[in-house]
């Protein structure tokens, strides 16, 4: 009896440690999200995000979930909401000031490295759109720079 | 009070920034947000020639001209706060669109990379 529940603890503590450690994300994420499709952030690359402080400010690294916890989506999915719009082309992100409701914000370049989270092109009109689901060790602020 | 259905999203940043449309009776409208109010996002919607919108999405025709080109000039104001599939309601407004701030500033191509360099 003893030796078959100290198989079972012992099983259970190898399956733990056979674990891999569960990513923490920036913010809460729903079920298989990142979806399988989006690619872990390895190497170092140069994205472009609106922001609306200068210096940026945690705020403008925050989801529209975080921000309205209370909105409705159409055609979004959870997970799309609670990640960041980022380009990864300068005068696509630049282009976007031109609207209304972006008037007047700032463009920062973020230097995206390993441990920074995962990356999706989405988008079906804009290739350079990607949205970026950070994790919570990566540091944004200091990788952020405004450039114009 | 106009209905119309979400087909297609054309620009996305941090949620839908522009997106075309259709009535009741197959007819092509474009939404463009302009400003966010708590839960609910306010768009400027107009409607839209299909060869317009073909053009637009193509890269070939700017938000504003794109938005210009209603027939009759007609313009209607949506706040969607509902989501989901339901229709966006439309609000007629009056006088000229070019008398608001509404509008893109000139120049706002869908796909600006994938735009031939201008000389």
């Amino acid at each position: 009896m003893y030796n078959g529940m100290a198989a079972v603890v012992k099983g259970l503590l190898e399956m733990c440690y056979n674990c891999p450690v569960m990513p923490a994300y920036r913010e809460p994420l729903p079920e298989d999200c990142p979806p399988p499709e989006a690619e872990e952030i390895i190497r170092p690359r140069r994205v472009f995000r609106l922001v609306q402080s200068d210096p940026p400010i945690d705020r403008d690294f925050q989801s529209q979930r975080a921000l309205n916890p209370e909105r409705p989506y159409r055609r979004v999915t959870e997970c799309q909401a609670r990640g960041l719009s980022v380009f990864s082309d300068r005068r696509d992100a630049e282009a976007r000031l031109k609207r209304r409701n972006l008037r007047g914000m700032r463009l920062c370049q973020v230097f995206l490295s390993a441990g920074a989270g995962y990356i999706q092109q989405t988008g079906d009109h804009s290739p350079t759109h990607y949205t970026w689901w950070p994790r919570a060790e990566f540091n944004i602020l200091p990788n952020c720079q405004v450039v114009s | 009070m106009k209905l119309i259905w979400l087909t297609e999203i054309l620009d996305y940043y941090d949620g839908i920034q522009i997106f075309a449309g259709q009535d009741a009776n197959g007819c092509s409208y474009v939404g463009s947000l302009i400003d966010r109010a708590g839960p609910a996002d306010r768009y400027l919607v107009t409607a839209a020639a299909p060869e317009h919108l073909r053009q637009f999405r193509e890269g070939r025709l700017d938000l504003r001209t794109l938005l210009l080109a209603a027939p009759g000039g007609q313009w209607y104001l949506s706040l969607d706060q509902e989501g989901g599939d339901t229709p966006l309601r439309l609000t007629p407004q009056s006088g000229p669109l070019t008398a608001t701030d509404y509008l893109p500033e000139p120049g706002l191509f869908l796909d600006a990379a994938a735009r031939p360099a201008r000389p």
